[in-house]
């Protein structure tokens, strides 16, 4: 592992997605921070054509069949982008995550080409309820199986493509007592029975990534579309995280990099007193601290992405990666709008987004505080 | 919390099945110090070694999930994301005849197939005894049970 330098095909991908996020995202980053309830078809088109949208789609399913150390580096360029972008894509990932891991061929061969096509096919993962968001064992939407086909009962919230999928990874208890056991996990497709979308979320940030809630009430399905065998979906779910947390982690140093390079440049141009405000120690100090914590975790980052693919102990190194790229995240956006003085505060001002975007970072994918007792569980 | 109550079930099932963790860690292909984190909950096992494990010891995978008190037909106390490490308030201690004995009236199914000579001489001595007798039993017993599976005090 002690090597540094990325390879020619991970640089290669990292210039492609400089390009399509500089030529297809970037221009429209501000019209995609406008609206919650409209989508904008136009990035995730951008994305699809590249076969990015979902990355982690194995080959044999048409997918691009990126390892995790990549798709953190795309991740990483998608949240410099617009974190919005970079948060359907991880949703995408998250949602098609049970199905190859625990799908059978057959589902595997009718939802994953699906999301490695060119077009712009989009998946949720419906898991928080009103009632349970950290505490899952509070879930109550319920799953009951009658002549073979399963009935759902229940509201999710907070799901982000919820509405807009083509299928939605749902999360459902069949024993109130026994939830852990109980968890099962279904592929809904569009436009299933019984599935509606509640009210739209309207949130301070990543306001690219549709949020609602949905509603099952008597949402049937057939049986061909349990994931896993019964009695594991907890265990698929908890694999679920411990990946996807190391992806957050290289969102958080996406957005923190934006904020920092922004804010160099303009600590350089910007003068005050005579001179380029960078010439403050006050100033070029923060900076350096900055680097130096961004750097810092996206090695995390990287160190959880390497030790995913190679099928390693990765539960404690996603949780410290999701930390320490949400934190650098924040504190990066802060500070970044500090140097700028009032016109970071301003809308408009790219520091502004990302603030908001920043502000996300360490409640999805399970907050910060459950990172550290996850992290706390393995000392 | 999930993990330590999955390590202890299945340290439960390995040695029901009379395995060291040498041998099941061979078996399955990982090394004695990740199987004993398995067990711990220092490590978390994933679906399908535990799949490879359950085949193994003959279990159901639900056999590992359900918390080591489901029998008292208690809710999970917060399974959620693991974070849930919180133990459930402590509650007073029951020293009633009764709340001793439940965990025992309320054994699962499976446990109760043909009773070996053993166990019936067992049975026999147990009802013969005082109901201060029977507690004092069920306590060492379950206080023996506790120190076999390691229990951390979660239940
Ligand atoms: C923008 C956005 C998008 C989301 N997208 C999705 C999605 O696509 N699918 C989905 O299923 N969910 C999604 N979520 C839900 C998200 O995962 C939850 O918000 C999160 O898990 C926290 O749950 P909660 O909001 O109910 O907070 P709560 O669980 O109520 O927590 C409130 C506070 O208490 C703390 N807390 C709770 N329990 C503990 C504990 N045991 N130890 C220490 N602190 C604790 C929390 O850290 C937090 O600070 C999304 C959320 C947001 C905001």
């Amino acid at each position: 592992m002690a090597n540094f330098s990325l390879s020619p095909a991970q640089e290669q991908l990292i210039e492609e997605i400089r390009q399509v996020a500089a030529e297809r995202i970037a221009p429209v980053v501000r019209e995609l921070d406008e609206g919650d309830d409209h989508f904008d078809f136009r990035p995730a088109q951008a994305l699809a054509e590249h076969n990015l949208l979902t990355p982690t789609i194995p080959r044999a399913y048409g997918g691009r069949g990126l390892d995790y150390f990549s798709t953190a580096l795309l991740l990483e360029e998608l949240g410099a982008t617009c974190a919005g972008v970079a948060t359907v894509v991880t949703t995408n990932i998250h949602a098609a995550g049970p199905v190859i891991l625990a799908g059978t061929e057959h589902q595997k061969k009718t939802f994953l080409p699906l999301l490695a096509s060119p077009e712009p096919h989009l998946a949720a993962f419906a898991l928080t309820e009103p009632e349970a968001g950290s505490d899952i064992g509070a879930m109550s939407a319920l799953a009951a199986c009658e002549g073979g086909v399963w009935k759902i009962n229940g509201v999710k919230d907070f799901v982000i493509n919820g509405g807009i999928a083509h299928f939605t990874t749902v999360f459902a208890t069949t024993d109130p007592q026994n939830k852990r056991a109980g968890m099962m996990a279904f592929l809904l497709p569009s436009g299933v029975p019984g599935l509606k979308v509640g009210a739209v979320r309207n949130k301070m940030g990543i306001r690219y990534a549709r949020t609602v809630q949905l509603i099952m009430k008597d949402t049937l399905v057939q049986d061909e579309l349990v994931i896993g065998r019964k009695g594991g979906a907890y265990l698929l779910l908890m694999q679920t995280f411990d990946r996807g947390r190391a992806l957050a982690g290289a969102v958080g140093v996406g957005i923190a990099r934006a904020a920092f390079e922004f804010a160099l440049r303009y600590s350089k141009e910007r003068r005050q007193f005579g001179r380029p405000i960078f010439s403050q120690q006050a100033i070029s100090f923060t900076l350096a601290e900055l680097q130096t914590k961004i750097e810092s975790a996206r090695l995390l980052v990287w160190k959880a992405c390497w030790l995913i693919d190679n099928d390693l102990d990765y539960t404690m190194a996603s949780s410290m990666a999701k930390i320490a790229g949400s934190q650098v995240a924040q504190e990066a956006t802060a500070a970044a709008m500090d140097i700028l003085g009032g016109r970071g505060y301003l809308k408009g001002c790219p520091v502004e987004k990302l603030l908001r975007d920043a502000r996300v970072m360490s409640l999805i994918e399970g907050t910060n505080h459950i990172q550290k007792a996850v992290i706390a569980s393995q000392l | 919390m999930g993990y330590k109550s999955i390590g202890r079930q299945l340290q439960l099932a390995r040695e029901e099945a009379g395995y060291s963790q040498e041998q099941l860690a061979a078996k399955i292909g990982c090394s004695q110090s990740t199987l004993s984190n398995y067990e711990k909950g220092k490590r978390r096992i994933y679906l399908a070694q535990l799949e490879k494990i359950a085949e193994i010891l003959n279990k159901p995978i639900e056999y590992f999930l359900r918390p080591a008190d489901y029998h008292r037909g208690e809710p999970e106390s917060q399974s959620g994301e693991p974070g849930n490490q919180s133990s459930p308030a402590p509650k007073k201690k029951d020293t009633s005849y009764q709340a001793n004995l439940l965990p025992i009236l309320n054994m699962p199914g499976e446990d109760q197939g043909e009773k070996t000579a053993l166990e019936q001489n067992l049975l026999r001595l147990f009802q013969s005894l005082s109901p201060a007798g029977q507690i004092l039993v069920i306590n060492f017993v379950t206080w023996l049970k506790e120190r076999e599976v390691g229990c951390n005090g979660e239940f």
